[in-house]
Order: structure tokens, then C-alpha cells, then sequence
């Protein structure tokens, strides 16, 4: 990208046709080609792309902190007026941490856990800035409350393991900016965090990044924190730019298909629409990178010739550039497929098909064998889930959605009965489960309950062909088809309603991508011909173009098998496009129940409000909202009373110690006592009826 | 499918490490040497009647007073110790397979029990792998040694003394089976995969089978290799302090005994060539063994 009008000293760096090579046996493996970007003094630059995109690497290249085997083969870079292409490690060594610093994405590990946070800082700040041992310590405790921590003075001589995951996100910031970098490389600096943190921290980031005129290139795969925080944002595909502009511009209204297809195919919580509009196919692999083409083409759906028989280059339309040979006109036509979610109009209301009543599962800390001989006190234990009720309606997607703790995870185990209960009672289709001896038609019933797991990588097993993971829960149901013909029919069926091929029976796990397994996955779970699908976050672990095509398949064979669903996520977005009722669920409790409509629009509990609020905005640039405050306590001592009370800002004397009850409200169900007493605005609508979502006897009690 | 394999990541890793390739030859030479010793053997040392007290002591062929009849000398009953090195590998390497075999059947079903069912079951198995692990494999083994030689016959003791080094062996070693393999199943048991298994409401013991074991294969491989090593040595510890193998079926430690008496008489070879060749085997196989290691682990891929 050549930026003509910014003046040289203007630019900070300077990146120009940086090509790096991986050496491999088959020959050098190209993972960035010809790339150029640069970013002014204070700019935030923001790199996004899929996961094998090569955003890390071009992070790390600039440090020179390339995985071994990684080689610039071309190009330069150029850092504050010099060239650092080729200086040598002491020189580079003397720009990292002091004038180019760099976050990584896993709080736990950027941390020294044998010192403590402010003996970091201090130590950084000695080295890099050459203060005294005094005036470091002193900006130690400064910074630690710049970035947010409560209490720096007594929190600096805690070690990392004192911090929660947010936390040390925050120290790791500190430690970054504490040298005042004219650059600062985050690599995801949010991607390991829960929704309301990862608010917290992209603004805090923000912010900073202002107050230090601090530049800062940021390297994530979520285009909600690049319309947060960035000011320009370059779309890295295959090692390749193909569209780089102001942020707003290239949001808004990008040129280029596959960054047009990225930001269609991302779930919005505005709109319901009936399918997600989806880029086909996935980013190939680095071995199968069409070289003398357009990287994108074969997923495109408007490539011609041209596109085959070379690559193209950026090139400048208006503020944005895109590296594409069709006419501007010709990809607009690409608009998202409108069409709302089609309602089911019929008053009937479909009959329950899993009930869950008072259920509750904690988990006892293991305690040392003398103390829990002699102690008269009770042991310790993970209150995971606190007397949770719920239905779920034949044929309809009920979701959970919560921060991680919440306990989301551990109601599917419980349904799918992996895990006992320690109270409370779940029935399926009107059959009591028992967690201990189950009767025949208790495990017949079980069987009908199948899951889609989150990892793609640990849910096949690796040493099965695709045709025996799938044909298993065919072979095992004693009663069925065992002709062995007709299960490898039904197993060819199940992969191409998948959109697999049958051919494909014969390959083990490791020859698909992510997607490709997550298919297999919901392949396998059909073959039981399940009642009830569990699906914990089948689509946390993928890309976004790669989540709309499991979405939209998951919506499909929702259809056509008639299933019923119960969708675990932490997206709302995601659970705003696939539920028909959804549960907002915190520190183990249920908050709220209602429709995706309700729950999304017109958020009546004050948690849901915070996580509605939390979520990053594609259509405000630059964020507006106030950041949620405040962390979730731990399961091991949640509060008394309403479990929220220690975040909300609504909360009284009441709330601190008596547990409020699911009450009914226009179109939803929740349990505050605010909304109860009136202390709590709620939102006029017009009347929506919305069918009690749990079994009678709750309520009673 | 020949194609593949040697296009494949692990023949690369294999052809581009010279010393690696080294190993794998002594290795392959030793084992086949043994397999066809009665064949491949210049003599049979076994067989009196081809055995010439005349010939006692010869040096090797290369020394002065040496003959190429005897490429590596002979013994101190006129033995050939080339042939009598073939015939101990052949002893050795038995010795090793057998106890190796029933360590690693032993480990991996205790170690797949204790990783799976855990709880009870597995506090005392590795309760009692922990005592086992206390007490070396001599110690084991001269324990079922000087049992075996109390209760039976001293001629039936010769003949089950390969039956008893290799319950000393593999009692002495299953537990380097059962810890790692308790490990992965504990990681395994808790994949996703395991739990799909389980929504099918199959038996556990199917899912251990069918599910569980082949995945913690892997690791099994490379301690295996490593332990097969280590039997070799442990058998001829055992054998050259006169609690393995008897003079009259003798294994490559037996041997070395047998030549350790006339070191200091100057009849050197005697003890150096099996010495030698139990040494090149064991290097070997251990090479291998990393080898193998570094080629299943993904991390130092």
C-alpha cells in the first residue's frame, strides 16, 4: 500500500513486499507474499483473517520472533526512519520491549509465575528506561492503575497466579506500554477472554493506546474488535492482503468478495435472517495455495479467467484498495440474502420434550484425607449448577448462553447424562432419567440423545475411518439394520447430507479441515437418529465463513429430522440466528428465559443488559457504549442472595440475601428482584405471549 | 503403498539421520544372525563331539597363534566365540521379546484399569507399582531365583531358568508400561470421542477396547523399544552374576562371565567380543527408540 499523501516522518513503520518462506522438504512453503502496509505514529493498524492466514507471522516478523523454519525471503521493514530488515539479533533485541512491545493472547503464559508483577514491571522499566529501583516501583503501582487493577498498592507484590485471566491480561498491558513503546504488536489480545471482559479490555486498549500516542498494529480474527479499536484494517488472506482501507469503509462497504463474504456470513445481533449468506469451501492449506492465481478463486463465486491465470494486485478505489480484478459494480451485487426468519405462525404449542427440574450439580473439592475425617465442617465444593428448571419443546433450538463458569457446559453433560446430578430430577419425553441403574427403556431413551462437541480435533476418534465413526451408533443399536449394505448406504446418505462424499468413508480424521470434522461430527450424532441434539459451542473452535456454513447446516438438519436442540454458546450472535428460546444463565443460575427477539432487543435483566452491551458493534465503529464493569466472582463462594448482586447496579439489601424467582414479564421470564419491586425500568412493547418455559411445579414451591 | 511409505515424514526422518540408519542395520543384522544361527554360525558350540579341548584358548585369527577356523578365538573348552556370540544373542534377544512382551501386556491392561476406572482401583494399583518400582530387578530377581532353587531339582532349574529371568524381567519392568499408559488414558478417557461413545450407552469395557486402547498406543511403541533394550541389559546383568542363564545355554551376559575369569590370564577376547556385541545391540535399540520418540511426537516434529 503506498500512502502518498502521509509524509515519510509521519510513518512509523513501513512494511514493503515482505515475502517469508517456510523451509520445508517438499521445497520453501510461501506463508506471506508481497505483502506492504505502514502504520503513522498513534495509528491503530488492525490485521485480520482466518485462522493460517498468516497474521501471527507477520506480527512476530517484525520482531523477529519467527518460528523456526521461517525465512524473509524479500522485501524490508522499516521502523522509525531505519531499516530493520536485516539488523543484526543484538540490534533487534535492543527495539523489542523498549520501542516495539508485544501482548500475546494467553494471559497465563506471558507472565513470569515465579516473580511478581511488580517485579516485572520494575525490572522493565530498569532495563528498558534506565530508571531507579524507587521511581520504578513508584510507576509500577502508577501503571497498575492505569490499566484497572483495584487497589494497585497492596496488588503489586502479588504473583500472576493471584489474578484472574482478565486480570493479568491487564498486567500484561502494563508491562507492554510501561517502557512507552512507539509500537505495541497485539497478537488476540482478547480471544482468551469472556465477552464482558474482552469489552473491558479493548477499551482499555483504546483508550490507552490514545493517552501514550502509542501506534499499535492489532492481529485478530474478529471483525467486531477491529471496528472497535481500529483506524485502518488490512484482510490477510493466504498470505495475501486483498483489501486494506479505513476501517469504516472496508466494514461498511467492502470491495473485495471475500472480505464481503466475511462480513455477510458473520451472525448480527440485529437480524434473523432465515440463513446465513455463506462463503463456500475453506481456506486451503499453504501446500495447496493456487500460487499463480488469485488466492481467493476457487472459493469464488466470480472468478473468471483472469482470475486463474494471475494474481492481481491492490489497487486504489476511493479510500479503500483491494486486490481484485473485477469491476466495482460487478461484486457489489453480492449483497446479504435478506429474508427474516420465518416464524411459525400457529398458536399450537409444540409439547415438552426435555424437562429439568431444580436441578443442581456441584463437584467436592478434593480435601486432604485427615482433615475431611475430622473436620466437623462440611467440604468444600464448585456449586456448578444452583436449581436450574427448564423446558425444551419438541422440535425447537432452546440455547444457554452464559460467561465461561457459568455452568452452560455442565447442563449439557447433565441432559446428555455424562455427569450425575446431585439434585434435581430431568425427564425426557415424559421418562424420569436415573443417574444410577437404568432401565432398558432408560437407555433407549438416552440413546436418542445425541451432542456435537466444541473441539473438532479431540471429538473423532483418530484412529477410526470416517465410515466407522459414523456407522458406530447404527451398529450398536441392537435392533436396527445390521446388513452391512445398507449401513454403508445409510453412512454415504449421512455424509452427503453433511456435504461430504460418500468416497470420503475411507479417510481418518486428520485428512479434513475443522469445518470438515465438525460435519462429521453432526454426521455421527444423525446416524442415532437422535430426539435431542446437544450441541456444546460446535462453532467456537471455527472461522467465521466456516461458522455460517455449520450454522446454516445445523438449521438444515434441524429441519429435516425433526430435532429437537439444546445449543450451548457464549455468542449471542450466534444464539440470536439459531434459537427459537433462549436462557441466559450466570454463576449457575438461570437469569432469564425468553425469545431471541426479547432477550436481544429488549433485555429486561440486568445481566443480560451487561452482555447484550458487551458484544462489539460492526455498525458503530469505534464503539460508543460504556464498558461492563466488575468480574464474575468464583463458583467456590458465589454471593448469597441474587448471585449477579456483586456487578449490578441495581442491587439492594433484598438482592444480597434472599434468591429471586423466575417471574413472568412481557415476553420473558426472569428472576430479579428489581423488576419484581419496579426498581428496574422495563422496556413498554406490545404484548407478546410467551409459553411458561419450565415444569409447573417450580413455580409452586 | 511402498511409495508412500517412503515419501512419507517418519522414512525422512529415518534416511536424513546416518547414525539412525547405522542402528538399524547392527540391529537387523544381530536379529537375523540369531534367528538363523544354526545356519549361520561358523560351528556349533554345543556340539561336543566338534569341540577339541586341542583348540582352548586360541586367540583371534588376526592375533599371533590364531587360526580363521576360529574368526574371534575360542573359549577355554575350545568353543568358537563368534559362534558362541550368535548362539548368545539368539539367548539374548528371546530373553528380551518374551519378558518384554509380558511386562508390556502386564503394564498396559494394569495401566488402562487404573487410568479408566480410577478411583479405588487405581490408588492401589499404583500403590503397588510404587512398591515395585522400590525393589530392583536384581533383587527380584534373585528372590524368584533362590525360590525356584529351594523348591525344585537342580536339573529342572536348568531347564526353566529361561522361564524364571523372564518373569524376574518383566516383573521388574511393567510398571515403566503402566504409568504412561495410565496417563494418556486419563488424558484419552476424557476426549470428546469417549463421551460420543458413552452417549451410545456401550459397555465401558468396549470403549477401553475399542476406543481407549488404540490411542494409547503410541507411547507404548517407544517404551517398548526402550524396555526391549533394557531387558537385554538386565538379563545379562542377571546372567553374569550367575542368576540368569546356565553355562550349558549361554546368553550373551553368561558369556561375558564365563570370559571375565580369564581377563587377567590375557585371554581377552573371551569376554570383550560378547561384551562388544551386547553393547553395539543395546545402542542400537536404544537409538531406535529415540528415533521412534522423536518421530511420533508432534511437538519436535
Amino acid at each position: 500500500m503506498s500512502s502518498t499523501h502521509v509524509s515519510a516522518d509521519e510513518r512509523l513503520l513501513e512494511v514493503d513486499g515482505l515475502t517469508i518462506e517456510f523451509q520445508t522438504r517438499h521445497g520453501p512453503l510461501r506463508a506471506i507474499d508481497d505483502i506492504s502496509f505502514s502504520i503513522r505514529r498513534g495509528e491503530v493498524l488492525g490485521i485480520v483473517g482466518e485462522s493460517g492466514a498468516g497474521k501471527s507471522l507477520t506480527g512476530a516478523a517484525l520482531t523477529r520472533l519467527m518460528p523456526p523454519g521461517a525465512r524473509i525471503i524479500g522485501g524490508s521493514v522499516r521502523f522509525d526512519g531505519r531499516d530493520i530488515t536485516h539488523a543484526d539479533d543484538a540490534e533487534i533485541r535492543a527495539l523489542r520491549g523498549r520501542h516495539i512491545a508485544t501482548i500475546f493472547q494467553d494471559p497465563l503464559t506471558s507472565l513470569n509465575p515465579l516473580y511478581t508483577v511488580g517485579h516485572q514491571l520494575v525490572e522493565t522499566m530498569m532495563v528498558n528506561r534506565g530508571l531507579s529501583e524507587a521511581e520504578a516501583r513508584k510507576e509500577a503501582v502508577e501503571w497498575l492503575r492505569r490499566v484497572g487493577l483495584p487497589a494497585p498498592e497492596a496488588r503489586v507484590d502479588s504473583y500472576p497466579h493471584e489474578f484472574s485471566g482478565g486480570m493479568r491480561q491487564r498486567v500484561v498491558i502494563a508491562l507492554a506500554l510501561c517502557t512507552k513503546p512507539k509500537l505495541v504488536i497485539a497478537d488476540e489480545p482478547t480471544t482468551a477472554l469472556d465477552v464482558s471482559i474482552q469489552a473491558q479490555i479493548i477499551r482499555l486498549l483504546r483508550r490507552l493506546s490514545r493517552e501514550e500516542k502509542t501506534a499499535m498494529l492489532l492481529i485478530t480474527h474478529d471483525m467486531g474488535v477491529i471496528s472497535e479499536i481500529t483506524d485502518r484494517v488490512a484482510v490477510l488472506y493466504l498470505g495475501r492482503i486483498v483489501e486494506t482501507g479505513p476501517t469504516e469503509d472496508t466494514i461498511k462497504a467492502p470491495e473485495h468478495p471475500y472480505t464481503r463474504g466475511l462480513m455477510n456470513s458473520i451472525p448480527r445481533l440485529g437480524e434473523q435472517p432465515a440463513r446465513l449468506p455463506q462463503l463456500e469451501g475453506s481456506m486451503p492449506r499453504l501446500s495447496a495455495s493456487p500460487w499463480q492465481s488469485c488466492a481467493f478463486s476457487p472459493r469464488c463465486a466470480f472468478a473468471f479467467d483472469k482470475c486463474l491465470r494471475s494474481a492481481p494486485r491492490l489497487e486504489a478505489n476511493g479510500r479503500t484498495e483491494a486486490a481484485c480484478f473485477l469491476p466495482r459494480e460487478a461484486s457489489r451485487k453480492v449483497s446479504a440474502v435478506a429474508g427474516r426468519k420465518e416464524k411459525d405462525k400457529s398458536a399450537e404449542v409444540p409439547p415438552v420434550h426435555l424437562s429439568v427440574t431444580g436441578l443442581t450439580c456441584r463437584f467436592d473439592i478434593a480435601q486432604p484425607f485427615l482433615k475431611s475425617l475430622f473436620s466437623k465442617e462440611p467440604a468444600p465444593y464448585v456449586s456448578a449448577v444452583e436449581d436450574v428448571s427448564f423446558h425444551i419443546r419438541r422440535s425447537q433450538t432452546f440455547a444457554l448462553v452464559g460467561e465461561s463458569g457459568c455452568g452452560k457446559s455442565t447442563i449439557a453433560r447433565l441432559v446428555a447424562g455424562l455427569t450425575r446430578p446431585t439434585r434435581g430430577e430431568i425427564a425426557l419425553e415424559g421418562v424420569p432419567l436415573s443417574p444410577w441403574r437404568r432401565t432398558p427403556e432408560q437407555v433407549a431413551v438416552m440413546r436418542k440423545v445425541q451432542m456435537v462437541f466444541q473441539d473438532p480435533y479431540s471429538s473423532l476418534n483418530p484412529r477410526w475411518n470416517v465410515g466407522q465413526i459414523i456407522r458406530e451408533p447404527i451398529l450398536v443399536d441392537a435392533k436396527k439394520e445390521r446388513d452391512a449394505q445398507r449401513v454403508k448406504d445409510r453412512v454415504v446418505e449421512l455424509l452427503k447430507q453433511v456435504g461430504l462424499a460418500g468416497a470420503d468413508s475411507r479417510r481418518y480424521p486428520h485428512a479434513f479441515s475443522g469445518g470438515q470434522r465438525q460435519r462429521i461430527s453432526i454426521a455421527r450424532a444423525l446416524s442415532g437418529e437422535p430426539g435431542l441434539l446437544v450441541c456444546d459451542e460446535p462453532t467456537s473452535a471455527l472461522d467465521v465463513s466456516v461458522q455460517a456454513q455449520i450454522l446454516n447446516l445445523m438449521k438444515d438438519m434441524q429441519r429435516q429430522h425433526n430435532l429437537t436442540m439444546l445449543f450451548i454458546s457464549h455468542d449471542l450472535a450466534v444464539v440470536n440466528f439459531i434459537a427459537d428460546v433462549v436462557a441466559v444463565m450466570y454463576l449457575g443460575r438461570l437469569c432469564e428465559i425468553g425469545t431471541p427477539e426479547v432477550i436481544f432487543e429488549r433485555p429486561l435483566h440486568p445481566y443480560t443488559r451487561l452482555l447484550r452491551d458487551a458484544v462489539p458493534d460492526l455498525d458503530k465503529i469505534g464503539g460508543s457504549q460504556a464498558a461492563p464493569t466488575g468480574e464474575v466472582p468464583s463458583p467456590l463462594a458465589p454471593p448469597p442472595g441474587c448471585r449477579f448482586n456483586t456487578r449490578c447496579p441495581f442491587a439492594n439489601e433484598r438482592c444480597r440475601t434472599e434468591v429471586p424467582r423466575m417471574k413472568e414479564y412481557v415476553g420473558s421470564w426472569a428472576a430479579c428482584h428489581g423488576l419484581e419491586e419496579g426498581r428496574i425500568e422495563i422496556p413498554s412493547s406490545k404484548p407478546v405471549s410467551f409459553p411458561k418455559p419450565f415444569p409447573d411445579a417450580v413455580l409452586t414451591h | 503403498m511402498l511409495a508412500r511409505i517412503l515419501d512419507s515424514d517418519a522414512f525422512y526422518s529415518f534416511r536424513t539421520q546416518p547414525l539412525v540408519v547405522v542402528a538399524a542395520l547392527i540391529a537387523i543384522v544381530s536379529i537375523l544372525a540369531a534367528v538363523f544361527a544354526p545356519w549361520v554360525a561358523p560351528h556349533n558350540p554345543f556340539d561336543l563331539s566338534t569341540v577339541d579341548l586341542m583348540d582352548a584358548k586360541l586367540p583371534p585369527a588376526w592375533a599371533e597363534g590364531g587360526s580363521w577356523t576360529y574368526p574371534l578365538g575360542t573359549d577355554n573348552q575350545g568353543r568358537d566365540i563368534l559362534s558362541a556370540v550368535i548362539y548368545g544373542t539368539r539367548v539374548s534377544l528371546l530373553v528380551a521379546i518374551l519378558a518384554t512382551t509380558v511386562a508390556m501386556v502386564i503394564g498396559v491392561s494394569l495401566g488402562l484399569l487404573a487410568g479408566f476406572v480410577g478411583g479405588r482401583i487405581d490408588t492401589v494399583l499404583m500403590r503397588i507399582a510404587d512398591i515395585q518400582l522400590s525393589f530392583p530387578a536384581i533383587l527380584v530377581a534373585l528372590l524368584i531365583d533362590g525360590v525356584t532353587r529351594t523348591i525344585l531339582p537342580r536339573e529342572i532349574h536348568h531347564e526353566i531358568a529361561i522361564w524364571v529371568i523372564i518373569m524376574a524381567i518383566s516383573l521388574a519392568t511393567w510398571v515403566q508400561f503402566a504409568r504412561p499408559v495410565r496417563a494418556q488414558t486419563m488424558v484419552e478417557k476424557r476426549k470428546d470421542y469417549v463421551l460420543a461413545a458413552r452417549l451410545l450407552q456401550i459397555s465401558p469395557t468396549r470403549i477401553l477396547v475399542r476406543h481407549v486402547l488404540l490411542n494409547v498406543l503410541e507411547p507404548v511403541l517407544v517404551i517398548a523399544t526402550v524396555g526391549f533394550g533394557l531387558s537385554i541389559i538386565n538379563e545379562a546383568t542377571l546372567s553374569f552374576l550367575g542368576v540368569g542363564m546356565p553355562v550349558s545355554k549361554p546368553s550373551l551376559g553368561t558369556l561375558v562371565r564365563n570370559g571375565n575369569d580369564f581377563l587377567f590370564s590375557g585371554a581377552w577376547w573371551m569376554t570383550i567380543f560378547p561384551g562388544l556385541a551386547l553393547l553395539l545391540l543395546v545402542l542400537s535399540i536404544n537409538l531406535i527408540g529415540d528415533w521412534i520418540r522423536d518421530v511420533l511426537n508432534p511437538r519436535l516434529r
